[in-house]
């Protein structure tokens, strides 16, 4: 093979020039263009039997002659087919719903004999991320025409197609690359989907980096390394971070990097991790709350822990590994040894943001690898290696990652890689996400959701404000149903624990139309109380929990809203802890799901709202037992008898109790008077209130109480009880 | 209890504080001078390193207690938990790292050739590393 070539092409082009052949020149031809030329033009001397009797290009005019008895004619000669491009890199398909990005890893310089792939969902206009699996095994047969590439697949999510074959066509060397097919296969060969993949790059990924320098460095930003400066192993040449990168074939985008001024500060500033991850935050131009294929490196001068500290992933909170920061009071200079250790951290530091662990320390990650002493890697301390220390290391480290490393940079799976993905050290995509952001959102819409406080006592009612807004100029048609009873808004919760629970409302609705065309200075709002379910309580305990929720548009996009976070608060007091068990009852959420029920069943939670009442009447939790109990007694409650038999009395069913509009009143108007509700729960009991004063003739004071309303709210926004 | 927090001092050992002949004073208060060279004061770095999982962990230097911190975990990218400097003027002293409900290493230290000590828990065993100067993190 001949030495890689430094434009970046690693397929070989032997040089087929043929001196016998001065014709042919020295550019290379298909096999058909060759075996299309006439013997003339190849320069071989013979008659052209399709001109007969005319002289040969060259050669001298011969006497007629009669022709001879024709002979087969020896095979033409022609030069070698140049040998065929290497097939490896990243492919790109569809098929249905879906999207797959398949990077095929068999045949380029430092092939790691595997195929790995991340699949994407589009519903209606919104992408998402669907999952990703990866081929450790492959058995690779390799013909003159094709490379087939085929193994069992691992896969993050459950596959009933999971052997995994890749078919490439091989093409020589000036051709575009084929097309591959990537064909599913069940364990019993029986086949599933079959994607067609055109080529896309000789990269497996592709990250944009953005590199801000910090003005009080006084040394260069890394540019190069020349590695042969100094000893080391492997081939002699210039590294930068953007090649070092590239020889691990992860393609590294430079985004317009720029200065961050912090001449305010005074001379000496030092930087503290979470000064880094909020400079992150307003000056990485890339910068987004989401998982994507982008990162920050901050080139500053000195960290808080001092000079010793030469470089540091620091963003280990929200969507972690977006931003990492080198500090040249311990690696700046222009030395050889200053320049390949700036080179050496600049590299180390964006390989954590990939989520690589150090070579030592491999056996801490999720799930646990083989740790790697003495591993010559970008990942390795050199003073800590075993043969020599960093002496050793320098000597014979060749500027790359491990071949460990290098599967998890080409093939990991998407979220144990990508930046703002799996937290670090968290290598496998074990838990589920709290509903993964959408690639692509072209929807038109906006979903947000709220809380009115940003933290709940430990038994408080979690009630979630719901938005829905247009962002697309023309307008959109969507359905106002926003509750999660409807189910066509789905909500998740992650609590503390980690652990993610959809929330199930305790019955389903089934509705029917109810479409209305949203404009972009509009919105359709709902609240919801998501504390109880069918799965019981959602907040169970003190600690933070995070929320989101998915609007599902009639197109059948799927609307994220953002992740919200709420915390639930440790009772503190005895007060807290006895109204905390008074509320967390299974009676008790069902009747604040139900708003209030006269049931027979729910005798106990009922009284429990009574002693809430009784001895706790001042405390803001007793606002959402007087607004049950009033939307309750503000309507009639049948109780079907014995034997689901209603026997009718003087034209009345039995079990009926009729409603009590003064006593709903009176609670309604307490609990509408108060600030402790959200303002949509607040105005959907203020039109309760306004329905009961209604009910009993009073117009006036219906009129006033809907004069409170604080929000415009589309009647068919308005989930009444 | 909130850990003994001093300075950090930059990497390395710090230098050897010079001092005239006689410049330490006896408890009584009385000059030595003529008898006895100024002892250094050198300044112990203990590094709690790799290994630390939301430990509850103590440190002692001849037995006074140096270090003592709840909650204390690794930070992975730099292979770190955190550190305490102690200023010593001692030849050699007893260092003691212990983990609460977990295991305790004792070992002799002489602060001027090694001062710098990382900590590291491995396995459920805690190991300390002696060395010249302190390794650079990143």
């Amino acid at each position: 093979m001949a030495p890689l070539d430094p434009t970046g092409l690693e397929s070989v082009i032997d040089d087929i020039q043929d001196e016998s052949n001065p014709q042919q020149g020295s550019s290379q031809m298909s096999y058909e263009e060759i075996s299309n030329l006439t013997n003339a033009e190849l320069g071989l001397g013979e008659h052209d039997e399709e001109a007969p009797g005319v002289a040969a290009e060259g050669l001298p005019h011969l006497p007629p002659q009669p022709l001879p008895i024709p002979t087969p004619k020896p095979p033409i000669p022609f030069p070698p087919i140049p040998v065929k491009k290497a097939v490896s890199g990243c492919y790109k398909g569809a098929l249905g719903n879906f999207q797959v990005e398949l990077r095929v890893d068999v045949d380029r310089g430092r092939t790691m004999k595997r195929i790995s792939g991340d699949f994407y969902q589009t519903v209606g206009k919104t992408t998402t991320y669907f999952g990703s699996f990866t081929v450790d095994s492959l058995a690779i047969t390799t013909s003159a025409t094709k490379i087939v590439a085929r193994g069992l697949g691992r896969f993050t999510f459950s596959a009933g197609a999971p052997v995994v074959q890749v078919t490439i066509p091989r093409v020589s060397a000036f051709l575009p690359q084929a097309p591959a097919s990537l064909q599913f296969y069940t364990v019993t060969n029986t086949p599933g989907a079959n994607y067609h993949c055109p080529f896309s790059t000789t990269r497996y990924r592709t990250v944009r980096i953005e590199t801000d320098r910090v003005s009080d460095v006084t040394t260069p930003v890394f540019s190069s390394y020349n590695t042969g400066s100094l000893p080391s192993g492997g081939a002699t040449r210039s590294i930068s971070v953007v090649s070092a990168f590239g020889e691990a074939g992860i393609g590294m985008s430079p985004a317009l990097g720029g200065v961050v001024n912090i001449a305010g500060a005074g001379a000496g500033a030092k930087w503290s991790n979470a000064e880094l991850h909020a400079s992150m935050q307003t000056q990485f131009s890339l910068w987004a709350d989401v998982a994507q294929w982008c990162v920050w490196e901050l080139v500053a001068q000195n960290h808080d822990m001092g000079s010793g500290l030469y470089g540091i992933m620091f963003d280990q909170q929200g969507k972690q590994r977006q931003g990492c920061a080198v500090f040249h009071a311990g690696i700046g200079g222009t030395s050889a040894e200053q320049l390949r250790l700036q080179l050496y951290t600049y590299v180390h530091e964006l390989g954590h943001c990939f989520n690589l662990m150090h070579s030592w320390q491999k056996s801490y990650a999720s799930p646990p690898k083989a740790n790697r002493p003495d591993s010559l890697s970008w990942m390795n301390y050199p003073w800590y290696y075993p043969s020599g220390g960093a002496s050793g290391f320098w000597n014979s480290f060749d500027f790359r990652f491990d071949d460990e490393e290098l599967i998890h940079l080409r093939h990991g799976f998407r979220n144990d890689v990508i930046m703002g993905g799996n937290n670090f050290t968290v290598g496998a995509s074990l838990g589920k996400e709290v509903m993964a952001d959408a690639i692509e959102d072209e929807s038109g819409l906006k979903f947000e959701i709220s809380t009115h406080q940003k933290s709940f006592a430990l038994g408080e009612p979690v009630m979630l404000q719901l938005a829905l807004k247009a962002n697309d100029m023309r307008g959109r048609r969507v359905h106002s149903w926003l509750h999660p009873n409807y189910g066509l808004v789905k909500v998740v919760v992650q609590k503390p624990s980690g652990e993610v629970k959809a929330y199930e409302p305790m019955i389903d609705h089934l509705v029917g139309e109810r479409v209305a065309v949203l404009k972009p200075n509009e919105d359709i709002r709902d609240s919801a109380y998501i504390g109880y379910g069918k799965d019981g309580f959602y907040f169970d305990q003190p600690g933070q929990y995070r929320v989101r929720a998915a609007y599902a548009a009639l197109d059948g996009s799927q609307v994220l809203s953002d992740l919200i976070t709420i915390r639930v608060r440790y009772p503190v007091s005895a007060e807290e802890d006895r109204l905390a068990e008074l509320f967390m009852g299974d009676d008790q959420g069902a009747l604040l799901y139900l708003q209030g029920s006269d049931s027979e069943a729910l005798r106990a939670g009922n009284e429990a709202f009574e002693e809430v009442l009784d001895r706790f009447n001042a405390n803001p939790l007793a606002t959402y037992v007087r607004m049950i109990k009033g939307v309750n007694l503000g309507r009639t409650f049948k109780t079907v008898g014995a034997g689901g038999q209603v026997a009718a009395a003087e034209g009345k069913p039995l079990g009926v109790r009729e409603a009590k509009p003064q006593e709903s009143i009176a609670l309604l108007s307490n609990v509408t008077a108060s600030t402790v509700l959200d303002p949509v729960t607040r105005d959907q009991a203020l039109m309760t209130l306004s329905s009961v004063q209604k009910a009993t003739g009073d117009d006036k004071g219906a009129n006033a109480t809907l004069s409170q309303l604080s929000l415009s709210l589309s009647s068919a926004a308005i989930r009444k009880p | 209890m909130p850990a003994l927090v001093l300075m950090l001092m930059a990497s390395g050992p710090a230098p050897a504080s010079s001092g005239p002949a006689g410049a330490v004073r006896g408890p009584a208060g009385k000059s030595v001078a003529g008898t006895e060279k100024a002892r250094a004061v050198m300044t112990l770095r203990v590094r709690l390193g790799e290994g630390f999982q939301n430990n509850t962990v103590s440190v002692r230097v001849d037995g006074k207690e140096v270090f003592s911190k709840s909650g204390v975990s690794t930070d992975w990218t730099i292979s770190r938990a955190d550190s305490v400097d102690v200023k010593t003027g001692a030849a050699s002293v007893q260092l003691e790292v212990a983990i609460e409900g977990g295991p305790r290493v004792t070992r002799t230290i002489d602060p001027e050739q090694t001062p710098f000590v990382e900590v590291r828990l491995v396995n459920d065993d805690l190991q300390l590393l002696p060395m010249g100067e302190e390794p650079p993190m990143l």
